[in-house]
């Protein structure tokens, strides 16, 4: 099997996590193949296929898995990867009708059936998840049907460990939302046989990263916490763990587990495993303001079990990302909409006169009086609220904004300070470092937001810095603003985010991203990167306008 | 931005890239408020590393150097110490056995300290090390220091013979060449043998470039037998490297660990110009292992002076 220089450089595009180059670099496959008149090898479409779906580039792989189709590629792995596509990109309907025609064309009982199985059990089983609980059109049946399709794979090959294991999870579900399973499997002996075949396996030493996430989850099956750990701790430092897998754990621990990070040993898990992921490279971590609180009040003994020696330090970093994503607020316009993203910041660590009060920092496109500034909220129709700080059951509260103590035009340091109304309390602004992460070291940088102003989730994404102006080697190319560049893996949007470095200080404010994005220093080229500015160039710019006395 | 050169002590270690790793994650390790993530503070960090020069291969066991079993680094360092010095096989008979003397016979944890009035050591638990274990450490301390105050051909490997200390100077003032370009200021953070090595190149050496800062941790810099061998620049009265460190010398040790313990206090026997200036500071570890070096990491006392002598 030989690579064609295409397809090669889609696996090379797909680790650099630059989309635009993972696009590009796909369409130019798909062209070669249309001239050469000639369908991919299988092992090579499965290769290339994999590389998409293990650096979670969702999007590409669902649009090249639907060209290949087009081009007659008839192998099944590409039916199936498209199918993974679609329920990541919450398609279902459309994955369940493309499964149901697959598992009715491979072989009965091969592997490809058994995936493909396992994808219509995963399907469905999120059509009951995103029911929450609603007697309304296909929830109920849904679960039942994602029990049947996992059991048809485990009860012809009761090996299986991943379906036979979302089968006592589902199984347990159902019994805990009382829904009645006709000709219920006991779940016990399920899980007596599938725990015989782990051990069988781990003796044999035949486990892959996939297996110990299982295992996992069969030990908490049995209530045996102690065990959940141990096998969490192999998961965690497997070779072939990835983002794209922890995703997976995650969602299956709290979404059919009902875990929470607050309820004692057993739950921190789910905080451990978002420490995982946020630590992974490409990690993003979507919560709500409640699992962000939840995960802030998470115990620590489960951080120490799972992650050994390193568990302690990674129970204060991730307790520092939840409490500065207390500090983070989604800017709204009348009609409730959000519209950005702003954070606390205390007067001083920005200029000393401003002392102790409390200003929200954003986005000049965003929040902006200045008539020059258009699509950008005025501050006397702008309201903020700190979503984290909300009580469980009701809405967090909102701030009114008195003005824009200082501002900076988008073209400049898009920046607005805004003072509120009524002083602040009871909330923690973000500190403030006036240093920049070293270039040279593989140094992340962490973005706390509102993606598009979504109110109901907060985005931490893990980013490696790329460059940027700052002493002792940057070239500004505005004096007075140092830029930064960061690579993120996902969501765009979040403009007026808090930019952290590792240590969880404000080193940037957010306020671009761009697929073609034109490099720092004098360098040639472009590349996928989003933008900030730093932290210091605002400070030095609030100093000079203070001093000039128009404030 | 301010640059950290870090100087490892004896033992096997990992390969250089992994040991610089650990040292940078037992510095960001513990809470938020005392964590110091160097590169994330925008200061750069590199390691003199020397362990090839004595030791066959690095240690594979990444994992220990970073464990909180506190005899598991230990093991790691001293599990494959090869041929250990004898008394008949050293360059000086006599100042090996009295070295050797002394650090067998005059063990922190096990005597009462002379001045036990008001001494925090008093009021701390001593546990003595297991015996085969410290006997263990001891060789391979004896050795390497043996081996580089009296610059010993050594061939760690088949093919690959080294004048240990003229190969080490080499390294340092390499490294301290390339940090002093990467910022400043610039601050040495030595621990055990490594406080050795970087004395005898900041006073010794004359191409040695300067430096703003120097910290020892856990180091045998006070005791006499060392001293003597780092004679004639080195004098009780003008001990201080005056030329090489621009400013603080602060010199960090625990009371109990075992390297350290013999003579603790640098400042009566590094003085400048007559007079006390090396800071000494007392930080107690904890457990068994004092001479630990991700314990004198995690010290509140350590890391509020590196972030003061790195104005972060």
């Amino acid at each position: 099997m030989k690579c064609s220089a295409e397809a090669t450089k889609i696996l090379v595009a797909a680790a650099s996590l630059e989309e635009n180059q993972v696009e590009s670099a796909c369409n130019a496959w798909i062209e070669r193949l249309r001239e050469g008149n000639k369908v991919p090898e299988p092992q090579i479409a499965r290769q290339v296929l994999d590389e998409l779906r293990k650096h979670r580039h969702m999007g590409a792989l669902k649009r090249l898995a639907d060209k290949l189709l087009r081009l007659g590629c008839r192998e099944d792995v590409v039916d199936r990867h498209y199918c993974q596509a679609l329920i990541e990109s919450g398609e279902l309907i459309a994955a369940i009708a493309v499964l149901q025609g697959l598992v009715r064309r491979v072989t009965l009982g091969g592997s490809e059936w058994d995936e493909a199985q396992g994808l219509l059990g995963r399907a469905y089983k999120q059509i009951y998840i995103d029911a929450c609980g609603s007697k309304l059109g296909m929830a109920e049946d849904a679960l039942k049907a994602a029990i049947a399709a996992y059991r048809q794979v485990f009860d012809r090959d009761p090996t299986q460990i991943w379906h036979g294991v979302n089968l006592v999870a589902l199984l347990a579900r159902a019994e805990r939302d009382g829904v009645e399973i006709a000709d219920f499997p006991r779940k016990d002996s399920l899980i007596e046989g599938l725990r015989r075949e782990v051990e069988q396996r781990w003796s044999a030493g035949t486990l892959e990263a996939w297996d110990y996430a299982s295992a996992a989850e069969l030990s908490l099956a049995r209530g045996d916490l102690a065990a959940v750990q141990r096998w969490l701790q192999e998961y965690l430092s497997a070779a072939d763990v990835d983002a794209f897998k922890i995703a997976g754990t995650l969602r299956q621990f709290t979404e059919v587990w009902r875990l929470r990070a607050d309820e004692g040993e057993a739950g921190a898990v789910i905080a451990v495993l978002r420490a995982a992921l946020l630590r992974n490279r490409s990690g993003t971590l979507s919560l709500t303001p409640q699992q962000v609180q939840r995960t802030a009040e998470a115990d620590m003994v489960s951080f120490e079990k799972i992650l050994g020696n390193t568990g302690v330090q990674t129970y204060w970093w991730m307790r520092a990302a939840m409490n500065r994503a207390r500090s983070v607020a989604l800017i709204r316009q009348p009609d409730g909409r959000g519209v950005g993203t702003g954070f606390l910041v205390r007067g001083r660590d920005l200029h000393e006169p401003l002392g102790d009060e409390l200003f929200l920092l954003t986005n000049a496109h965003v929040v902006s009086d200045s008539p020059e500034q258009r699509g950008a909220l005025r501050s006397d129709k702008a309201s903020v609220a700190f979503e984290a700080t909300a009580d469980w059951d009701r809405t967090a509260r909102r701030h009114l904004v008195r003005e824009i103590a200082w501002n900076s035009p988008p073209e400049l340091l898009d920046a607005s300070l805004l003072r509120f109304v009524e002083p602040l309390v009871g909330i923690e602004p973000c500190p403030v470092s006036d240093s920049l992460p070293v270039t040279d070291e593989d140094q992340r940088v962490y973005v706390i937001g509102h993606p598009l102003g979504g109110e109901l989730s907060f985005s931490l994404q893990d980013n490696r810095l790329l460059d940027h102006e700052g002493p002792t080697s940057g070239k500004p190319t505005i004096a007075g603003r140092v830029l930064l560049h960061y690579r993120a893996p996902t969501e765009p949007g979040s403009s007026g985010s808090p930019v952290f470095s590792a240590d969880w200080d404000v080193i940037g404010l957010h306020h671009a991203g761009a697929d073609f994005m034109p490099k720092l220093n004098g360098k040639q080229g472009t590349y996928a990167a989003n933008e900030g500015i730093w932290i210091r160039s605002i400070k030095e710019a609030i100093a000079r306008s203070f001093i000039g006395g128009s404030h | 931005m301010a640059h950290v050169t870090m100087i490892h002590g004896i033992g096997q270690k990992p390969e250089e890239a992994a040991l610089l790793g650990v040292w940078r994650r037992a510095l960001a390790g513990g809470p938020q408020e005392s964590r110091i993530d160097l590169g994330a503070k925008g200061v750069s960090s590199s390691m003199v590393y020397w362990a090839d020069v004595l030791y066959p291969a690095p240690d594979p066991n990444v994992a220990a150097h970073e464990s909180t079993n506190e005899l598991e680094t230990l093991k790691s360092d001293v599990g494959h110490i090869g041929d250990a010095i004898t008394v008949d096989g050293a360059e000086d008979p006599v100042w090996l056995a009295r070295l050797a003397g002394r650090l067998l016979l005059e063990d922190p944890a096990l005597d009462e300290p002379e001045n036990s009035v008001g001494s925090a050591s008093l009021l701390e638990e001593r546990f003595p090390l297991p015996w085969a274990l410290k006997q263990r450490f001891l060789a391979a301390f004896l050795r390497d220091v043996h081996h580089y105050l009296f610059n010993v051909s050594w061939t760690p490997r088949p093919g690959e013979t080294y004048q240990v200390q003229g190969e080490i100077r080499r390294r340092f003032v390499e490294k301290i060449a390339a940090g002093a370009e990467k910022g400043r200021p610039h601050v040495v953070v030595s621990h055990s043998m490594g406080t050795v090595i970087a004395y005898d190149c900041l006073m010794r050496v004359p191409e040695c470039p300067a430096i703003d800062a120097l910290v020892t941790l856990g180091s045998p810099l006070g005791i006499d037998e060392v001293q003597d061998k780092l004679t004639p620049e080195w004098t009780r009265s003008h001990g201080f490297p005056s030329e090489k460190i621009e400013g603080d010398w602060v010199n960090i040790f625990d009371r109990l660990d075992v390297v350290a313990a013999l003579d603790p206090e640098l400042a009566n026997d590094f003085r400048r110009a007559g007079l006390d200036v090396v800071r000494d500071l007392h930080e107690p570890n904890n457990g068994l292992w004092r001479h630990s070096l991700r314990k004198y990491f995690e010290g509140q006392l350590f890391r509020t002076e590196l972030r003061r002598l790195l104005k972060i």
